[in-house]
């Protein structure tokens, strides 16, 4: 590489790191959201009543069966004919948090209806009720089942910001492009991005498969 | 008089159209060990789950210490009662299963102590020590770090035996328990049930191992297509079957 890019790296580089920050922010952001909502619409999928898991099933196969990058479209540029107006952020964090709570509702309810009924039963007998069977039987277990998936689903956040720019979000990949329009480095920025993008996704990777081993089932 | 444990009566239980129970009686007294044999498929299990409230039957009362349990008759309706009162009726009985059913997460001794903490609201230093007596008890006094994983199929189940008693229940119901383990296992599950009865432990157990029925019980229940076909003493039962299908039953089962 030459002497020319990491002079450009150098002048560019708070432009990075608030793209950094950008990208992190609007991943964590969606992530805690996502997985709040997640685990609610999952407790419906797997307790709810008929019309409650029928309207949660609606929810998640709708929107786990639309690209996320028409989900953002669709809430910047659509939302605002029903008088609902977000910000290009709001937008981009709802969008990802929303695609995000799909894919956690449906793996918890994978995770918990994989809990064998013998467990159920276990606790029944030795006299635990409804809810402490959930909190201290089924939930633990569906947990480590879920985790490997939703650090999977962590990792899809991550790369899905790269589509928010599209909405005007000044992330990672928006930052390059600007970079990238003022001296020409095309090859050079592009790779940086990438490797900024691997180093983000194979930490979370990796600390998922740390933790995965720390509460692995003896 | 010897105080009455359980008392069973007419007990009818269908699933879907294809009736499981129908009509059966049973007492125990404190003390009582009471073994049901009987081919697969003649109740003898759902009996057991039925006495658990794991199954819900629809006619015919349980009593445990002379309560009804699982069931009230307000305003001659015969309704399940809530799910709070199961829970509490449950925890009368202890039960253990074929498939042991201890939780993967926890360690033997956590296994042992999650009931008697969330359920009994003891403290954790007690609950530790009652987890500790049980585990000596069955054989087991340096296995309680260990996870269900790292034990054998006997020794999980001693370890579900002693998480079923430390509850202290009037009554342990035990479910085939011995039918998972390879055969060199069995005879240590057996033993810790035995010197369960030999404590005066009131026990109503389903098993395919007839030897032990004849050793173990006061009692012995031959069902029978959703009914008790004969019942008597081990003797009885055993050595002077009355009917045709015990004794077809019993040349078919090695002993």
């Amino acid at each position: 590489m030459s002497t020319g890019f990491f002079n450009e790296l150098w002048l560019s580089k708070m432009m990075i790191f608030r793209g950094i920050y950008m990208c992190l922010f609007v991943s964590i952001t969606a992530i805690i959201i996502g997985t709040i909502i997640g685990i609610f619409i999952g407790l419906t999928l797997t307790y709810g009543n008929i019309f409650a898991r029928f309207f949660a099933r609606l929810y998640v196969d709708v929107i786990r069966g639309i690209p996320v990058l028409v989900l953002i479209l669709t809430i910047y540029f659509v939302l605002p004919v029903v008088k609902i107006e977000l910000s290009a952020l709001e937008a981009g964090i709802a969008s990802l948090a929303i695609f995000a709570s799909a894919q956690v509702a449906e793996m918890l309810r994978g995770g918990l209806q994989n809990v064998p009924i013998g467990q159920i039963e276990g606790a029944k007998a030795v006299g635990l009720g409804f809810f402490q069977t959930f909190i201290y039987v089924s939930l633990p277990q569906a947990l480590r089942q879920v985790l490997p998936t939703w650090v999977n689903t962590a990792v899809e956040i991550v790369k899905g910001t790269t589509l928010v720019s599209l909405i005007g979000i000044v992330e990672i990949t928006l930052v390059m492009q600007q970079i990238i329009g003022r001296n020409f480095l095309t090859m050079q920025f592009y790779a940086l991005a990438g490797l900024i993008y691997f180093v983000i996704c194979f930490s979370i990777e990796r600390t998922g498969k740390f933790v995965e081993k720390k509460v692995a089932i003896k | 008089m010897a105080e009455r444990v359980l008392e069973i009566s007419k007990i009818y239980k269908a699933f879907g159209d294809h009736q499981v129970l129908k009509g059966v009686d049973l007492d125990l007294d404190k003390g009582d060990v009471v073994s049901i044999i009987g081919s697969s498929g003649s109740g003898k299990t759902t009996l057991l789950r039925c006495v658990n409230l794991l199954e819900e039957y629809q006619e015919g009362v349980i009593k445990i210490e002379g309560r009804v349990i699982g069931y009230s008759n307000d305003k001659d309706k015969r309704t399940r009662v809530n799910n709070k009162q199961i829970t509490q009726d449950r925890a009368l009985t202890g039960m253990v299963f074929q498939s042991f059913n201890l939780f993967p997460h926890l360690s033997a001794a956590e296994n042992i102590m999650l009931a008697l903490r969330k359920v009994q609201k003891k403290s954790k230093k007690e609950s530790a020590e009652i987890a500790q007596h049980w585990l000596e008890r069955v054989g087991l006094p340096d296995r309680g770090a260990s996870f269900p994983g790292q034990l054998s199929g006997g020794q999980q189940q001693r370890v579900a035996i002693a998480r079923a008693v430390a509850m202290n229940p009037r009554l342990m119901l035990f479910d085939e328990v011995t039918s998972a383990l390879d055969p060199e296992l069995i005879n240590e599950v057996l033993d810790v049930i035995k010197s369960l009865a030999v404590d005066g432990m009131t026990m109503l157990i389903v098993t395919h191992e007839m030897r032990f029925a004849y050793e173990v019980s006061k009692k012995v229940i031959f069902m029978n297509d959703g009914v008790i076909g004969e019942q008597g003493t081990p003797d009885e039962i055993f050595k002077k079957p009355s009917s045709e299908r015990l004794s077809a039953f019993l040349k078919n089962t090695k002993f």
